[in-house]
């Protein structure tokens, strides 16, 4: 308030060399004409200024805002589409190695049955080899005991009918030897 | 003899003209130092708003230096009406 | 700044006033006298005062102290800062129309120095913000085309976003072209008076009292505007809420004179304050390379040159100081009336 006062007495004394003072005369002299040209000066600059600078120098700093706002705004949609695809990635990677484990279990399990598998194979073909051995033998063992039989019989015939050549080339010898020879038969048959 | 008293009259108005614009300068002075105490200590305490407080004491300064520069132009008018 | 302005104020009108009493050579010096034609030895002037050797008083003292006025006897520090109907130039002198030659309506629009002057800074300010412009527009999305286009943009934004905008509040925007305007067109007029031949046209009171002046006339009609005639009215005719109507408008009709006091101060403000501070540099630097003068040497030549060129420094600083307080007060203002009460 006090300021106000002051410029109040200031401008009174302010008043009056406005009209006595001459060019040259006290600092404080007004020149109505320089005060008109300045307005008018500056007038014209505001406005040439404000036609052809102001939008075109703040243009281009918006310009730039928005360009850099758009950049950010690629930046932020990169980043988030980064982040997605390296969570993809991810989840990818956690799969394949879980596919993997998978094989590698189903695999491990595989060769296993296939090992029993073939393991028990040879079993059962030992098994068989060895039953068919057996059966074998005792079929070779009958065959040739057979043989021995008939031999035995061949033998016993032979030497009996040496014995009783004459005596005994009649129908009831033959029959009698046949009979004792199916008595002996039987029981080696059962046997 | 009148000329001597007019030209006394002159002198003791320049002088008082003269001494006016130093008490002015005294007043600007104590009101701007106090402002830059204040500015410097509050940036001290609070760096981080150093610059409103700047743009603050500025404007203080340029206020209490607009106070003591009307009393200049009064002082200089008056010399200007003494002379 | 202040204590400067003041001292260098007072010596800047003794010299003139001083005369009679300290010149009794009868050197009768005032208006008449600043036109006279340059016709008396600028030497023996200069040495009858200063009273040193003629060939050093005489040469510089044509340089700096340039006088327009015939054998004065004295450094006119004054001659050198205001107006003037001529412009010295090297070797030679720019003559303006005499007083009075182009009356319009009753005013005297003969241009001067510093109406010179000042379409100067208005051409500068133009190249200077026009030439950003066409560089911002020729540049591409996203970059600045160089450093002057940096600098200008710079400039200009800090005047919009920190000056204007914090001070005006909401709708400051409308505010910013003027604003950065009135900067640059003074900041420019204060440079000029820096280079050498340059005159400030600022350091003259009807160009700042111009500005001013358009600054108040922004600042009203944009509180007017802004506010609304009812608000607006309230500034000037204040009558606080809940007083009885009558003693409430008693007191509103006291306290009118010294609201509209207020309102002319504030432009008042900013025409001295920009006159004052530009005239003192320029009066602090003469006065400086008067001592040259007074102590009629050339042996002291170095500490006044080297405080010289100290105090234009100083000045240069100043310039922009004193251009950014302008404008930061305009906004202030523009601010203060739009969100009055």
């Amino acid at each position: 308030m006090r300021r106000s006062l002051f410029a109040a007495t200031a401008l009174a004394f302010a008043a009056t060399p406005l009209h006595a003072a001459e060019e040259g005369g006290g600092l404080l002299s007004v020149n109505p004409g320089l005060t008109i040209w300045t307005i008018i000066i500056f007038l014209i600059v505001l406005a040439v200024l404000s036609k052809f600078a102001y939008p075109r120098i703040l243009g281009a700093v918006e310009a730039r805002e928005a360009h850099i706002a758009q950049l950010t705004l690629a930046a932020e949609r990169d980043r988030e589409e980064a982040a997605a695809l390296a969570a993809e990635n991810r989840r990818l990677v956690e799969e394949t190695r879980a596919r993997v484990h998978g094989a590698v279990e189903e695999a491990r399990g595989q060769a296993e049955k296939m090992r029993a598998e073939v393991m028990d194979a040879a079993n059962r073909e030992r098994q068989e080899m060895l039953e068919r051995a057996r059966r074998d033998i005792v079929s070779e063992r009958e065959m040739a005991l057979d043989t021995v039989r008939r031999d035995a019989v061949v033998l016993a015939m032979a030497a009996a009918e040496k014995l009783v050549r004459r005596s005994l080339d009649t129908e009831d010898n033959r029959r009698l030897v046949r009979e004792s020879l199916a008595q002996m038969g039987a029981p080696a048959a059962r046997a | 003899m009148l000329l001597q008293e007019v030209a006394n009259g002159l002198t003791n108005g320049l002088l008082g003209a003269g001494i006016g614009a130093g008490l002015a300068v005294i007043g600007a002075g104590i009101g701007i130092g106090m402002i830059g105490r204040g500015a410097t200590e509050g940036m001290a305490r609070q760096p981080e708003i150093a610059g409103t407080i700047q743009t603050g004491a500025l404007i203080l300064a340029a206020f209490v230096e607009g106070a003591a520069l009307f009393a200049i132009v009064v002082t200089f008018l008056i010399q200007g009406k003494v002379g | 700044m202040i204590s400067t302005i003041a001292v260098v104020l007072a010596l800047a009108g003794a010299p003139q006033q001083a005369e009679p009493v300290h010149a009794p050579q009868a050197q009768t010096h005032g208006a008449a006298d600043a036109h006279a034609p340059v016709a008396t030895p600028h030497g023996q002037a200069a040495v009858e005062t200063m009273g040193g050797t003629q060939e050093h008083g005489a040469d510089p003292n044509a340089g700096h102290a340039d006088d327009g006025h015939g054998g004065g006897g004295q450094i006119d520090f004054l001659h050198h800062i205001q107006d003037s109907r001529e412009w010295e130039l090297p070797g030679t002198v720019v003559h303006f129309p005499a007083a009075g030659s182009w009356m319009v309506g009753g005013i005297d629009l003969t241009p001067t120095k510093h109406t010179l002057f000042l379409v100067f800074a208005a051409i500068l300010t133009l190249l200077t913000l026009i030439g950003g412009a066409g560089l911002a527009s020729r540049a591409e999305a996203g970059r600045t085309r160089g450093k002057r286009h940096n600098l200008i943009e710079a400039t200009v934004l800090f005047i919009r976003n920190e000056v204007v905008m914090p001070n005006v509040g909401h709708g400051g925007e409308k505010f910013a072209p003027f604003v950065i305007t009135l900067f640059f067109f003074i900041l420019f007029n204060n440079l000029l008076g820096l280079i050498p031949y340059g005159s400030t046209a600022t350091a003259n009171i009807s160009v700042t009292a111009a500005l001013a002046l358009m600054t108040f006339f922004v600042v009203e009609i944009g509180g007017l505007i802004a506010m609304g005639p009812k608000h607006y009215w309230h500034t000037i005719w204040f009558v606080p809420q809940g007083m009885h109507p009558v003693a409430g408008n008693l007191m509103a009709a006291a306290l009118m004179p010294i609201e509209l006091a207020g309102k002319i101060a504030r432009p008042f403000a900013l025409a001295v304050r920009l006159m004052a501070n530009m005239t003192a540099g320029h009066i602090v630097l003469l006065a400086i390379i008067s001592l040259i003068f007074v102590f009629g040497s050339w042996a002291v030549l170095p500490a006044p040159v080297l405080m010289a060129v100290a105090i234009t420094f100083l000045e240069l600083f100043v310039a922009f100081l004193q251009a950014f307080i302008f404008a930061m007060l305009a906004s202030v203002f523009i601010g203060l009336v739009r969100h009055a009460h």
